[in-house]
């Protein structure tokens, strides 16, 4: 089953257009969302969530249409947003409380776990709680009923290195289930590379790809070869080039390239860069 | 919609308590009907400062990913402040016990007045903040409390009967006009 299924899904404001988007992720996979800000990640989830409504276009999540029974259907999703918007006011074990009437499987012994996990004082106020507290009681609602898909928008940004290298071990924890799948948006990209299977490209409101992440780093590589070498590739090979003291570094078509030219991993933000660029020229 | 109003009665007791205290106290000291109407309008901003400190705490983009409708955020709104109203003339009644006709009316004139006048204010603020958010609406919600509702009152007891329904209607309608500015504020893009 996919966990999101998106349809030319389309949403209009003034000065931005999000879309056509038409997007898929498996259950049991991790897809990256990337893009530059103001590119229409944010939106995209507010549309998957029904928060906004589309002007054209379907979202499926879970099976189920988001236009149905979105109370239900957010049962099984946990979201964590770049901000936690919680009333400052709270504290841990207040936010619990609250929890357990808005979730029907709220697991009051799960989520006491994270904050234990987390070392969140359940009785200190959330005002007084860091950007990396903030997420971390972020992340603990979000895993606490027990939800078969996470949505998480720019839930990394501002996280320190080694909060962020425990949120993506939690993510790929969390996928070992099969039946389970997360979007992660970022423009963080390397936290994406580590844990995501699938990689989506969205630049000013423009799908640019999304396809696996190995079928990516299969296709292209980077060349680090002399002036005269790059210029016997056929044309189009080359996706974008850089000269160095050394020589040129390019990141090229594998397939096109022939054998005997070395050629390295390239790396997603290389790559997202790149296209990135090449759409702006393009638009 | 059970937790919502639980978050918005801890918000309340936490950070309005004082607001609380001080229409009680305002009700006991001065035993006025300008006392009264003073409460009334001070409880029907209570509504509109959660409101308010919702939209800047970012729960209200916050509580639409969890199980919850818009729907379910206004009506969590209007029965908090159903329950307000509630509160404010069972106060009423309490102290009608123990002084009498203590702001110098009787028990069904009194009631009636605390009932018409923070629901008038209500019914024309709450849409508009919805449609609008706090800070945009504040001038229009500073006008509304001015207005001297109570001054508008007739002095039989028909009339204030008829006064109270039409301001319980007023709430009413308002009450699904709200989900409609609501969602038209989301639809727009003018809420966080």
């Amino acid at each position: 089953m996919n966990a999101i299924e998106i349809q030319k899904l389309k949403k209009s404001y003034k000065g931005f257009t999000l879309g056509p988007l038409d997007l898929t992720l498996p259950s049991g996979c991790i897809l990256g969302l990337i893009g530059e800000n103001g590119a229409g990640k944010s939106t995209a989830i507010k549309l998957m969530l029904d928060i906004v409504p589309p002007d054209q276009g379907s979202v499926c999540l879970l099976g189920q249409d988001n236009q149905g029974d979105i109370r239900a259907l957010k049962e099984d999703i946990g979201v964590v947003l770049d901000e936690v918007g919680l009333p400052g006011y709270l504290t841990p074990r207040e936010v619990g409380k609250i929890m357990r009437s808005v979730f029907r499987n709220w697991d009051g012994a799960v989520y006491e776990g994270y904050l234990r996990r987390f070392n969140l004082p359940e009785g200190k106020r959330f005002r007084t709680f860091s950007k990396g507290m903030k997420m971390k009681l972020g992340f603990a609602i979000a895993l606490s009923h027990h939800p078969k898909l996470l949505l998480l928008d720019e839930a990394t940004s501002g996280l320190d290195p080694v909060v962020r290298d425990e949120v993506m071990d939690l993510l790929m924890e969390f996928t070992r289930q099969e039946d389970h799948a997360v979007l992660l948006s970022s423009h963080i990209v390397s936290d994406l590379e580590k844990a995501c299977d699938y990689i989506a490209f969205l630049r000013q409101g423009k799908l640019l790809l999304c396809q696996e992440k190995d079928l990516l780093k299969a296709r292209y590589g980077v060349l680090r070869c002399a002036r005269e070498d790059l210029d016997r590739l056929e044309t189009g090979a080359v996706l974008s080039k850089r000269e160095t003291a050394y020589g040129v570094e390019a990141i090229v078509e594998r397939d096109r390239v022939p054998a005997g030219l070395e050629l390295g991993a390239v790396d997603i933000e290389q790559l997202f860069v790149v296209m990135a660029k090449q759409g702006a020229k393009g638009a | 919609m059970r937790g919502l109003l639980l978050k918005d009665a801890r918000q309340i007791l936490r950070a309005w308590y004082f607001w609380l205290i001080q229409v009680s106290l305002v009700l006991i000291t001065y035993r006025s009907e300008f006392a009264l109407s003073t409460a009334c309008y001070l409880i029907a901003c209570v509504s509109l400062a959660v409101l308010s400190e919702d939209e800047q705490s970012r729960w209200q983009s916050y509580c639409l990913t969890l199980p919850c409708t818009r729907k379910d955020y206004v009506s969590g709104k209007y029965l908090l402040q159903m329950l307000l109203f509630g509160i404010l003339l069972v106060e009423m009644a309490v102290f009608w016990l123990f002084w009498g006709a203590w702001v110098g009316m009787d028990l069904m004139p009194m009631l009636l007045r605390a009932m018409t006048v923070p629901m008038l204010p209500t019914a024309i603020c709450l849409p508009l903040t919805f449609r609008f958010g706090g800070k945009v609406a504040s001038a229009w919600i500073f006008m509304t409390l001015v207005m001297p509702f109570s001054q508008f009152l007739p002095s039989d007891l028909l009339g204030q009967t008829a006064f109270a329904l039409v301001a319980l209607g007023l709430f009413a309608l308002s009450w699904p006009l709200s989900v409609y500015c609501y969602k038209l504020r989301w639809k727009r893009g003018g809420a966080a």
